[in-house]
């Protein structure tokens, strides 16, 4: 992957001052002369690669050309040895200079392990094959010499590869013979179409069978693949946009570690159902916060005595219902609430029942919050296209360069990588205990979320007000045009900036747990 | 034209009459309407190997082929006894017979013939394989209760020499 364009924006950056002068800045980089240098909101050094098919191939050839150079065997045979050790050459290196025999043997590259006698090709007569049954000349063996003819090769290997990807894995046709089939066999008596699906397989199994590749798990779908030499969590900023963790495979999650995040999907796929159906269907008693399902027409509740408190309220206005006298403007012309809440009468109301908060209100309050910033960390793959357009609208009406409006990309994808933060600072705010650390956390995250909703705005509102406004066109390259845009682009880029440290903040901060936040930080100052 | 599964069939059927191991048969099944022969399903017997659990008598077996064999194996499935399942661990309530070669995702061959599979099974029922239990009570009796499980197996092998398995 190519990580050169760092520094695009950084000779820009300096003409600016940070707005925030008060923002506290943890003293970690101190090494860093540059303080200016505004990273982009990816890793760019990363540590692993990202892999397309093309890549992919070059990558398993490269593997296997290595392997049947050192092991002196063909490239067929590196193939089926690498697959069987899951392209781990170190490991097949190991245990073939052990005893290479053994290896060839477990690996159905000898016939030393067929049990099944070879046929009785000395006797005179025509030879058989042992599938059609027929007598035939000319039958086509693999080394063990278990003879079949051309017609049921070709049905045995369609069947095998109709059948799936263990096509990759096929033995000779005879009982008990474990020669492994190679892929010349295929490419001879298979249609192009089983061809294509077989070398396919052949490829996927560089990924398949090896720890250290894997597939970018991005739920839209993605062809991209990974390849990294570790085991322990690492954002994988894949080449789709989607950033997942490496250890766990789910969305990279910081400052959370992948356990909070295996807990948290349990718990979200149990009571998910649950609470969409309790939440599109009931209100909570006001009274006693049982959740009430309407299944009458009119607005007359009555709380039921059996399970409930037997409370009698208004269904639209959550008022007590002996209110809704015909002096209040009759029973179903709710207009009480209003007047109620101004006097506060509800006040009292809802401060009990902010106290008797249940376990579902704390969920779900962490729960639609965690769901809010994932919509908007969605949104911001939309709004990408979309700044495409306008960015070549300002380029065409005021002559702005293209490359001038990169802070534009740059901005975007610091909202989206601080959305997905915020999304999972839910999770690991509603798994962490009322600590020491709680305030330290929900203040980072305030700052984060508030910075990170300015920046959006920024985006979404005072852009368009500035450049799109139907009422108070600007006229193409003024002077007025030129001032607006400096002053934009230097907000923007400060707010970009200043929520990037933020950013860095909470996840040092936070990160301790998982030794996360310490590799985010030493990559990205 | 006959089919390419039909014409292996016969083949294998030419093969099995032509030689086959001791005490062993398998013929076409007489089709449901009484006339004539179905290909495809075959009426075989196992006989319990001498010195062994099952010594005494013979396993009646049904075997049904389909039109994609031999690229898929046939499925074989012991006659009940007095209508109940063969005594073994690995053949399920229905009575047919779990074994890998006989599982088209594991061991199963285009070249494997029906002799091959008869003594495959035969040998299945005294050697049982504990990783893949088809039937409840006679995996936990042969895992807990060796001994008790053997006069089940015996108990039944006197059913069948009476003429109890009704093919």
């Amino acid at each position: 992957m190519d990580g050169s364009d760092g520094g695009s924006i950084a000779g820009d950056s300096e003409e600016f001052e940070y707005e925030d002068q008060d923002v506290e800045l943890k003293s970690g980089g101190e090494e860093d002369e540059d303080q200016m240098v505004i990273e982009p909101p990816e890793v760019r050094k990363a540590p692993y690669t990202i892999m397309n098919a093309g890549d992919l191939a070059n990558r398993q050839n490269k593997c296997i050309s290595e392997a049947s150079d050192l092991l002196q065997v063909t490239h067929e045979e590196g193939f089926v040895l690498l697959r069987q050790h899951g392209w781990d050459l170190l490991r097949l290196q190991e245990a073939w200079f052990d005893n290479d025999q053994k290896v060839r043997n477990r690996c159905g590259l000898s016939t030393a392990k067929c049990t099944s006698p070879a046929p009785s090709s000395n006797l005179a007569g025509p030879k058989v094959c042992s599938i059609c049954m027929s007598a035939i000349d000319d039958l086509v063996a693999l080394d063990c010499s278990h003879g079949f003819c051309e017609e049921c090769w070709r049905g045995y290997l369609h069947t095998q590869v109709d059948d799936g990807k263990s096509a990759v894995q096929t033995r000779c046709p005879q009982h008990k013979c474990p020669m492994v089939v190679p892929t010349a066999f295929f490419s001879r008596f298979c249609d192009v179409e089983r061809q294509k699906k077989y070398q396919d397989w052949c490829l996927r199994t560089y990924v398949d069978e090896n720890a250290s590749v894997k597939w970018c798990p991005n739920p839209v779908g993605c062809q991209f693949a990974c390849e990294y030499q570790g085991v322990e969590s690492l954002e994988i900023h894949c080449q789709c946009t989607f950033v997942w963790c490496w250890a766990c495979g789910e969305e990279a999650h910081m400052p959370a570690s992948c356990k909070t995040v295996n807990q948290w999907n349990v718990k979200n796929s149990a009571e998910s159902e649950n609470i969409s159906w309790i939440r599109a269907h009931t209100k909570k008693c006001p009274k006693c916060h049982k959740p009430i399902e309407k299944n009458q027409g009119c607005n007359h509740m009555v709380c039921s005595k059996a399970g409930g408190c037997g409370h009698e309220f208004c269904w639209l206005c959550l008022g007590d219902w002996a209110s809704h006298g015909t002096s209040t403007g009759g029973y179903y012309q709710c207009n009480i609430y209003d007047k109620q809440s101004k006097q506060g009468k509800h006040a009292e109301e809802e401060r009990s029942r902010q106290e008797a908060k249940h376990a579902l209100d704390i969920y779900m309050f962490y729960f639609e919050r965690f769901m809010d910033h994932d919509k908007g960390m969605k949104l911001t793959v939309i709004q990408e296209q979309d700044i495409e357009g306008k960015v070549q609208r300002l380029h065409d009406e005021h002559g702005f360069a293209i490359i001038e409006l990169q802070f534009l990309y740059d901005a975007l994808r610091q909202v989206r990588a601080c959305r997905r933060v915020l999304k999972w600072t839910y999770v690991y705010g509603y798994y962490l205990d009322d600590s020491n650390e709680k305030p330290l956390f929900e203040y980072l995250q305030k700052n984060l979320e508030e910075k990170t909703d300015c920046l959006h705005e920024m985006l979404e509102k005072d852009f368009d007000k500035i450049f799109f406004d139907q009422d108070n066109q600007l006229s193409s390259g003024s002077e007025e045009a030129h001032q607006k845009f400096m002053t934009f682009r230097s907000h923007a880029t400060n707010f970009t900036n200043v929520t990037q440290k933020f950013l860095t903040q909470i996840l040092t901060d936070l990160g301790s747990d998982t030794g996360l936040g310490q590799r985010f930080s030493q990559s990205s100052t | 034209m006959a089919s390419f599964a039909s014409k292996r069939l016969a083949q294998e059927r030419a093969a099995f009459k032509k030689d086959h191991p001791f005490g062993f048969y398998a013929k076409y099944a007489p089709n449901e309407d009484g006339k004539g022969q179905n290909v495809f399903k075959w009426n075989c017997g196992i006989p319990g190997r001498a010195k062994g659990p099952w010594e005494g008598a013979t396993y009646a077996l049904t075997m049904e082929f389909t039109e994609d064999y031999p690229s898929k194996p046939p499925k074989c499935k012991f006659a009940h006894v007095h209508g109940k399942p063969l005594f073994h661990p690995n053949v399920y309530p229905s009575g047919t017979v779990c074994l890998s070669i006989l599982n088209e995702d594991e061991d199963w061959k285009p070249a494997i013939t029906i002799r091959q599979i008869l003594l495959g099974i035969q040998d299945l029922l005294d050697n049982p394989n504990a990783a893949s239990p088809a039937q409840e009570e006679p995996y936990r009796m042969f895992s807990t209760d060796k001994t008790e499980y053997l006069r089940r197996v015996k108990k039944q092998v006197s059913e069948v020499a009476l003429g109890a398995q009704n093919v």
